[in-house]
């Protein structure tokens, strides 16, 4: 008994740990001071968001999630092509070309930046163009392993079978595979997203004055200190993500369920 | 009249290109790069000469030890207790079915590291949340500051607060199907809780456990945001010592920052090493 309430303690201990600083966040956006004596913080505001809509960053915070989205887009649909290719072909050292897809998440964010500075200086393609493959190339991975597993499990067997009976590339896309598969394309088009919207140090380094994202605007306020308008800041940075996963899951489930009716 | 084998294969590599050439060119042109540039051969600033001196340079500088150093205990402590507590985690949150409690600890995987900077900031800064409740608890004259400090306890939080749910999420569901599939089993051969914690789920968990550690290790070693707003300015971490050293406006600098750029690389491959051979190995009877 004394033992189960040990584990219990230690449970609500990392969840008060982890819920914590979201209640902070919660607390600041809508208070601008809290004074040392005070029990409960007084000032109420909305000066914070005031500040958020006049200054026009919540348009920089929609230009940073639409191009988030179009880097998970692309990177959903590569990491498709290459698992259909894992999973339909049968070659020698298949673990070593899967392996080299994981490769981008265990190399530091910092190195690949400064190295690969003087090839995007040298080319001639333009800096959202350099972004745009840097972003793919740090979100690919996850989104491959997502897409790879799913492939893993069901195969594509049942496509074959329609392709045998008689159906063309695209139903048999459209009817067999999208059905199964939608699930594991919208979990991976949603950790993609997730990995390249709360990119900093690329788009610092490799970009120009057109790519600023949502966590550049933020960092100002660390370096001063200002708790409120930081605190409403990572409030609507947090709302922006989950309005984009909540629109993507329900397209999901909405294809899921016409499919499975006609 | 193209053969249907021949056809096969190119619809394979038309398949294969994009992903591959984007990986591929990127990571060899940056090792290749940093590689050369590290041995001091940048014609474009006039140096011209193969030589090892600047790592020979930079392995007596007690300024860049003393940053690897801190990098490397600041990532090594965050990742063990990050990982420890997320196994725990995972365990009790793969048994329940609870939406929101499930939703509620992958909240800080969205944030981005600066943001999750923020409101560790505001939350153990002094004069944050933690000295606010302290103080209502009746205990004054509490001196509450966890950001800035030498040891760098404000990064080693932020990294937990951001490790600790990545951990959980991705053993979780190892967990829950494990629970369907062989829980029953080990309590009829007469198996305590505790034994089939640490005989069966933690074994059949072990990839997938050593492989996020070291995700989240070499991402808490490497990374810049945290150091950068929540480190102390001496020792600064490593990541952020390659960034001042690359930018810095004497240009012969740049090479010491690719030398440091090299150190960083080739430690992400050991890794990468270690973290293939996990991937590799032990594939039958897992589950994914």
């Amino acid at each position: 008994m004394m033992k189960k309430f040990f584990y219990r303690v230690v449970l609500f201990i990392i969840f008060t740990f982890l819920i914590l600083p979201m209640l902070s966040m919660l607390i600041w956006s809508f208070f601008s001071n809290w004074r040392a004596i005070d029990i409960l913080p007084s000032s109420f505001t909305f000066a914070g968001f005031n500040y958020f809509f006049a200054s026009k960053d919540w348009y920089i915070g929609i230009k940073s999630t639409i191009f988030s989205m179009e880097v998970a887009l692309i990177a959903t649909i590569i990491s498709i092509m290459v698992s259909r290719f894992l999973i339909s072909t049968n070659i020698k050292n298949k673990n070593t070309l899967e392996s080299i897809f994981y490769l981008p998440m265990l190399l530091p964010v910092i190195s690949v930046c400064l190295g690969s500075h003087k090839l995007f200086l040298q080319s001639p393609i333009s800096s959202t163009f350099a972004l745009l493959i840097l972003h793919i190339y740090f979100s690919l991975p996850y989104a491959f392993k997502m897409t790879y597993s799913y492939y893993s499990i069901w195969g594509v067997e049942e496509e074959l079978t329609a392709r045998g009976l008689g159906a063309s590339f695209w139903q048999a896309f459209r009817y067999i595979n999208l059905p199964i598969y939608i699930q594991g394309y919208i979990g991976s088009f949603i950790m993609a997203f997730i990995i390249s919207y709360s990119q900093y140090f690329i788009n610092l380094f490799i970009g120009n004055h057109n790519n600023i994202n949502f966590s550049m605007i933020m960092t100002p306020y660390i370096a001063n200190s200002n708790r409120n308008i930081a605190a409403v800041y990572t409030l609507m940075y947090i709302f922006y993500g989950v309005v984009v996963m909540m629109l993507t899951s329900l397209m999901g489930k909405n294809i899921a369920r016409k499919k499975s009716l006609s | 009249m193209i053969s249907n084998i021949k056809k096969k294969r190119i619809q394979g590599i038309l398949l294969i290109l994009p992903a591959l050439s984007i990986i591929a060119i990127v990571t060899l042109f940056v090792i290749i790069n940093t590689f050369i540039e590290s041995l001091g051969y940048i014609p474009e600033l006039s140096f011209n000469s193969f030589t090892l001196k600047y790592y020979v340079d930079l392995f007596t500088d007690v300024v860049f030890l003393k940053s690897l150093y801190f990098s490397f205990k600041v990532a090594l402590i965050s990742a063990i207790v990050a990982t420890i507590l997320g196994v725990y985690t995972g365990y009790y949150v793969s048994k329940w079915s609870d939406n929101f409690t499930s939703l509620l600890y992958k909240m800080p995987i969205l944030l981005s590291y600066v943001a999750a900077a923020v409101l560790i900031y505001n939350t153990y800064s002094d004069k944050g949340l933690l000295y606010h409740i302290i103080s209502t608890l009746g205990i004054s004259e509490v001196k509450v500051n966890l950001v800035y400090t030498d040891s760098g306890l404000g990064v080693i939080l932020l990294n937990i607060f951001k490790g600790l749910p990545f951990v959980a999420f991705c053993v979780a569901p190892i967990f829950m199907k494990a629970d369907e599939t062989y829980s029953f089993v080990a309590q009829n051969l007469g198996c305590t809780r505790f034994q089939y914690i640490i005989k069966i789920l933690l074994p059949l968990a072990k990839r997938s456990i050593v492989t996020s550690f070291l995700i989240i290790f070499n991402f808490n070693m490497f990374t810049y945001e945290g150091f950068y707003y929540l480190g102390p300015s001496n020792p600064i971490s490593i990541g952020v010592y390659a960034y001042k050293t690359y930018l810095s406006p004497d240009l012969s600098n740049r090479i010491y920052g690719m030398a440091i750029n090299m150190i960083m690389i080739m430690i992400s491959i050991i890794l990468c090493f270690l973290y293939y051979k996990m991937v590799k190995g032990h594939r039958e009877g897992e589950i994914i």
